[in-house]
């Protein structure tokens, strides 16, 4: 009896040591990817992508990429060749703040990843070197960040630590099918008719006032949008579609139409407060008559950044959300609060409603939508046939001006504001040859070779300015071709500065919330849904007084 | 031949003990000094820090959280709102329980259908709290609106999202997750409640109701006053499931403390942690007394002490 229980004994410790080896060796092979095995014959550096809007696809085509192009090349004695071993999971950056230093990961790609947090803490290491060094296509990654990325990165003390993984912007995809269709151009010439008669007629100047450029026939001012939107509704099509799970989602229009009518420094001042500003000079409300906005032209300063939570854009903005939001034809009925409304419906509904006779316009999302909505496309063929092949939707540029003609003169350039802070690092702990290939790797991303592989493959842009090639270009789908068109032609800028109080604020500052007597809204949907609230009530309901303001950020005002 | 067993020696034995008991409690012990112990120790101290997000350091910085949660309580209705909404959800808990109680008797008695019944109450708690959570919303904002529809010919929004019934729909679920436990342990408890008790009251003539009021319910007032006892010190960490529906975005309405600290947290950049840890240091000095004072009642009123 005594040698059994001793057996049973022996082999109950047997199985929970073996179980604690196997739990070890499971953390080893999952933080090290999953299933690839890892060949002793080569260098390994290990890659974190966070498996959201874009993919990874892109990631397993550079890697196959950079591994032939260093298969001859020795980083290790008795070893030839490099072995990128990626982990693509949903891990946010928030979960990864702390752990990440000491993960097996070398590389982190991921969004929401709180820049000024990361650097601080250590986390990533100084790429300056990198970023200034010239790379095998002549180029320093340095040349292809834009002023305002390079300032952005740069802000905190000067040094680089991340490199933008890919750019995303907040606002409204439509559909041109559906738009040359139905004629719902503005015309260059009024005399008839505001909107064009046939697609061959000469259309609008658009928003930016020029003519020929992606924008044209696009409504040029609020009053022109919500004349579109009533024409949508005469021919029996429904104007907006958004994700009604998500309130969220109903503010990218918000993000969207504010920035441009802002402008690139107005819409910057809501992160530098005027600080390194080339201009800090914005329109402020400062009290409404008749329910009009009466509007004072104001620097902005820290000492004054309360302000900023009265600026005409953002009044005005919430003036064409309230319309939009307070009119049951201009949106699909399920946008208005269905919590089952996720994302990915709203996606499916946009695209499935042509094809059903039941056509939405516009969907309010981000620019990364059309990867996500890639399963829902798929569907609508195998359930239309060809009539759902090759569909043609474009980023709508908003209107900056609220009303009267817009030319040359008064035209607004597109403000996008590249908001999903996502980034490309480096683990500061790296060392040795893991880290020399983790250096190689990144400069192979950013180089055009591996630009070019990450567009052809996710049909978004970097966030770096690049060349596509010509088969790059012949992958993309329209939408993003279109995408790439308006970006060109606008100013991107970037939620970051270099003001102290901006960097020890940044969650808190930027929000649209509103307070009205006891009742707090943090999204104007939800204080919009019904006509619970005005627009000019959740605006006065976003004003912070000065002694709020200097209670909560005075100390951080003027320390840079 | 004899063979002579070898007796382990008392040192020995002890020994063997030690390390079989050792191996035991080191693992879960270390887990509790770092996952416990180091991180509240760790929260006290930045409860009187501050984030410096372009050095990356904590700095000690006296009571300056401290006065920002007193500036917020001040100006901000939303945080008395939270704190409402949490206390609202402690007393529903609690008329809730003894209205648990009438269940579990029946349940204990082993009456007709007990056995289904105490099945189906726990159900919620075999599904993740999750999945019940999008059942419930598929229900709310899918098949009511659209029954009431069918009855009525009205069109209604969703209960999870009409402002007038938001709080209602979320307490219901709250309540309808939580039954299954109450129930499953009052039962269990009146169930270890000595037969010849109930048999002696049956003889004198007690009808049921009299021997759930004056035998049983008094026989697990242990239990209950656990369950009071632990409902106090989660008033301020509930969350009533927000997060399962609404993400970060639930309506401020309908927030708990619970929720806002959770929210805070999950949402914060560095420089919020300091005053999100001053609030939660703040909200176990209220808790904690609280919490004593209640206990200290409860054991007096004990009719089993």
């Amino acid at each position: 009896m005594k040698i059994a229980k001793r057996i049973i004994g022996l082999t109950l410790s047997v199985c929970f040591i073996l179980s604690m080896c196997t739990f070890l060796t499971g953390c080893g092979t999952s933080s090290g990817g999953g299933a690839i095995e890892v060949d002793n014959d080569k260098t390994q550096m290990y890659v974190f992508s966070y498996n959201g809007g874009v993919g990874n696809e892109w990631l397993d085509e550079t890697i196959k990429a950079f591994e032939a192009k260093y298969a001859n090349t020795s980083f290790e004695e008795g070893k030839m060749g490099v072995q990128i071993i990626p982990d693509k999971q949903k891990m946010t950056a928030v979960s990864m703040l702390d752990s990440f230093p000491n993960s097996t990961y070398d590389i982190i790609f991921n969004e929401n990843l709180r820049y000024n947090d990361w650097a601080a803490k250590g986390n990533l290491l100084d790429i300056s070197d990198l970023v200034k060094e010239v790379g095998d296509d002549g180029k320093t990654i340095e040349s292809k960040l834009s002023d305002n990325k390079a300032a952005a990165l740069t802000a905190r003390d000067g040094k680089y630590y991340a490199l933008p993984h890919y750019e995303a912007f907040r606002g409204v995809v439509y559909d041109i099918d559906l738009f040359e269709e139905n004629n719902l151009y503005f015309a260059a010439d009024r005399t008839y008719s505001d909107f064009i008669l046939s697609s061959t007629e000469q259309r609008s100047a658009g928003p930016d006032g020029v003519v020929g450029t992606t924008d044209d026939g696009l409504p040029a001012t609020y009053e022109e949008f919500f004349k579109l939107c009533d024409y949508m509704v005469q021919k029996g099509i429904t104007p907006f579609v958004w994700s009604g799970e998500q309130n969220a989602y109903s503010e990218f229009l918000l993000y969207a139409l504010s920035e441009t009518m802002a402008g690139e420094e107005g819409a910057k001042l809501n992160y530098n407060y005027g600080v390194g500003s080339l201009d800090a000079t914005t329109n402020i409300v400062t009290h409404f008559t008749n329910g009009q906005p009466v509007v004072e032209a104001m620097t902005i300063t820290e000492e004054n950044g309360y302000l900023l939570r009265q600026t005409e854009a953002k009044y005005r903005a919430l003036e064409f959300l309230f319309t939009i939001f307070n009119k049951s034809d201009y949106y699909y009925k399920d946008s208005m609060g269905k919590l089952t409304m996720s994302n990915k419906e709203a996606q499916q509904t946009y695209v499935f409603s042509k094809l059903e006779n039941k056509p939405i316009a516009m969907l309010i999302e981000g620019t990364w939508w059309a990867k996500e909505a890639a399963d829902s496309v798929e569907l609508s063929i195998s359930a239309f046939g060809d009539a759902a092949k090759n569909r043609n939707f474009g980023w709508m540029a908003m209107p900056g001006v609220y009303s009267g003609t817009v030319d040359s003169s008064n035209g607004k350039t597109q403000v996008l504001n590249d908001c999903m802070n996502c980034y490309c690092g480096i683990n500061a702990k790296s060392t040795g040859a893991r880290l020399e290939v983790a250096k190689l790797f990144v400069k192979f991303c950013y180089s055009d070779e591996g630009l070019n592989i990450f567009t052809k493959s996710t049909g978004m842009l970097r966030g770096v300015n690049y060349e596509l090639t010509e088969d790059t270009k012949a992958n993309l789908s329209s939408f993003y071709r279109n995408l790439i068109e308006l970006r060109n032609e606008s100013v991107i800028i970037t939620p970051m500065s270099s003001s102290v109080l901006f960097i020890n604020n940044e969650t808190t500052l930027t929000a649209y919330e509103s307070y009205w007597n006891s009742d707090q809204y943090l999204f104007p949907v939800v204080a919009f849904r019904g006509g619970q609230k005005s627009a000019v009530d959740y605006f006065k309901g976003m004003a912070m007084t000065q002694q709020d303001w200097e209670a909560t950020y005075g100390r951080y005002i003027n320390q840079n | 031949m004899r063979i002579v067993k070898k007796i382990p020696t008392k040192k020995r034995a002890r020994r063997q003990k030690l390390g079989f008991y050792l191996s035991i409690v080191t693992l879960p012990i270390l887990q509790y000094c770092i996952f416990y112990i180091g991180v509240n120790i760790n929260s006290i101290l930045m409860a009187f820090q501050s984030y410096d997000a372009m050095t990356g350091e904590f700095y000690f910085d006296g009571l300056v959280n401290f006065k920002r949660i007193a500036y917020e309580f001040g100006k901000n209705d939303q945080l008395w709102n939270a704190l409402l909404n949490s206390v609202k959800y402690y007393g529903i808990s609690i008329l809730l329980m003894i209205a648990t109680t009438f269940f579990a008797f029946y349940v204990a008695k082993k009456r007709r259908f007990s056995g289904m019944f105490r099945v189906v109450a726990f159900i919620p708690h075999i599904v993740s709290n999750i999945t019940m959570a999008l059942l419930f919303k598929y229900f709310t904002e899918d098949a009511y609106p659209a029954l009431v529809e069918s009855l009525t010919g009205k069109e209604v929004w969703g209960l999870l999202v009409d402002p007038d019934t938001v709080y209602g729909a979320i307490i219901f679920f709250c309540i309808l997750c939580g039954f299954g436990t109450q129930m499953m342990m009052f039962s269990n408890a009146m169930s270890a409640i000595d037969n010849s008790i109930s048999e002696a009251a049956l003889l004198d003539g007690v009808t049921p109701f009299k021997e759930f009021l004056y035998i049983d319910l008094p026989m697990i007032f242990p239990t209950i006053s656990t369950f009071v006892i632990v409902g106090i010190a989660g008033i301020f960490t509930n969350q009533m499931s927000l997060f399962s529906f609404f993400g970060v975005s639930a309506d401020p309405s309908v927030w708990t403390l619970g929720y806002y600290l959770y929210k805070g947290i999950k949402g914060a950049a560095m420089s919020e942690y300091p005053y999100l840890a001053a609030l939660g240091v703040l909200f176990t000095l209220v808790v904690v007394p609280i919490t004593f004072l209640v206990r200290h009642f409860l054991n007096k009123a004990d009719p089993t002490a």
